[in-house]
């Protein structure tokens, strides 16, 4: 039992949305989860979806839905912490950037943190940022500016800039 | 700005560089899906079969059979019905108003009845007495299915054709006694036993 062009889609747009899920939550098997949940989700409705045109808006609010229900949970896996324990081999590219901006990110609150993905991981607009997350475009721009501001602060201390101090 | 959000892509997709293997394909998503259109069937299916299976319950626990509706009133299982008081619990007899009229309307000329007492009734030998308005009583006499009249002024064929009138009406009554018969204590309602 296959819906036409379900698999396809899946198949072509899964890899993205992976990443996208995980920039928001920060695990890369929450952010599987994430991804078969919204996948699961659309495939219910994935003639009606289809027929209406634009899919990936509907997956991705799917996706920030699920990623802010985790959050609303109380026994949420991901929990904020000032320091990211030690993990037993580092990536090979890891000059310490990746912990900064991890750790960054977790501290920016989950709302906040899914407009700064939406708007500079997948360049969405701030009329479709706003769209996918259900609230003005005032707000998206609001929270995207003090996002920003928050990251660059935080990357420029850690000396990950270019000519920022260490 | 810009720049400062160049560097938050940069830093965004250093971050999702050493992505790992995605984990299966896109067979277990439809599954899931699957699985998940399935339960939404069975909630929507559970949500429409528990109205009905109350209701059925409802119906199924209500009395089989409706209160069968008694007739408020039905008429006495009379065969022939020609007592004009039958059906009730008066005590029935040769009602004073037929005899009266009959022989009121077969009197001559002259001869009239006078106003009728309050205590105008049969005696037990079948006569009636009625005042006249001359003065004097007329007799009137059923007895032994025979009428007789008999009143100061009236000759034999006046009076026989007064008796005639009152036997003609006595017979139109259904020939009843004359004086009125109690029920038998039997017969008779409960309340008014007591």
């Amino acid at each position: 039992m296959t819906d036409t062009g379900f698999r396809e889609y899946a198949a072509d747009r899964r890899a993205a949305l992976r990443r996208t899920a995980y920039l928001l939550c920060g695990d890369w098997h929450l952010a599987d989860d994430l991804v078969q949940d919204a996948l699961a989700g659309l495939f219910v409705r994935w003639r009606r979806v289809r027929a209406g045109g634009d899919v990936d808006p509907y997956v991705r609010r799917m996706l920030v839905n699920g990623y802010l229900a985790t959050h609303r949970r109380s026994w949420r896996r991901e929990v904020a912490v000032a320091d990211l324990p030690e993990t037993a081999v580092a990536g090979p590219a890891d000059d310490g950037t990746r912990d900064v901006l991890l750790r960054a990110l977790a501290r920016l609150h989950p709302s906040q943190r899914a407009v700064v993905v939406l708007r500079y991981w997948e360049d969405l607009s701030v009329e479709q940022t706003a769209a996918a997350l259900g609230c003005s475009e005032g707000n998206v721009k609001s929270q995207a500016s003090r996002g920003l501001v928050h990251l660059r602060t935080a990357l420029a201390h850690s000396g990950a800039l270019e000519g920022e101090p260490a | 700005m810009t720049e400062n959000e160049d560097e938050v892509r940069a830093a965004l997709a250093a971050l999702v560089a050493d992505e790992p293997d995605l984990p299966g394909g896109s067979a277990d998503i439809e599954q899931r899906g699957i699985r998940r259109r399935n339960r939404r069937f069975t909630a929507i299916g559970a949500l429409v079969a528990v109205p009905l299976l109350a209701g059925a319950v409802a119906l199924a626990a209500r009395p089989t059979q409706a209160p069968t509706t008694q007739p408020l009133a039905q008429p006495s299982p009379s065969p022939q019905l020609v007592d004009p008081n039958a059906g009730t619990q008066l005590p029935t007899g040769f009602p004073l108003g037929s005899a009266v009229d009959a022989v009121a309307g077969a009197l001559p000329g002259g001869v009239s009845l006078a106003e009728l007492p309050m205590d105008l009734g049969w005696q037990a030998d079948g006569s009636l007495t009625l005042p006249l308005t001359g003065g004097g009583v007329l007799t009137l006499t059923v007895a032994n299915g025979d009428c007789s009249v008999s009143a100061p002024g009236l000759d034999a064929a006046q009076g026989k054709a007064a008796a005639d009138a009152v036997c003609q009406a006595w017979r139109d009554a259904g020939s009843p006694p004359v004086a009125p018969v109690e029920p038998n204590p039997s017969e008779q309602p409960e309340l008014a036993a007591r």
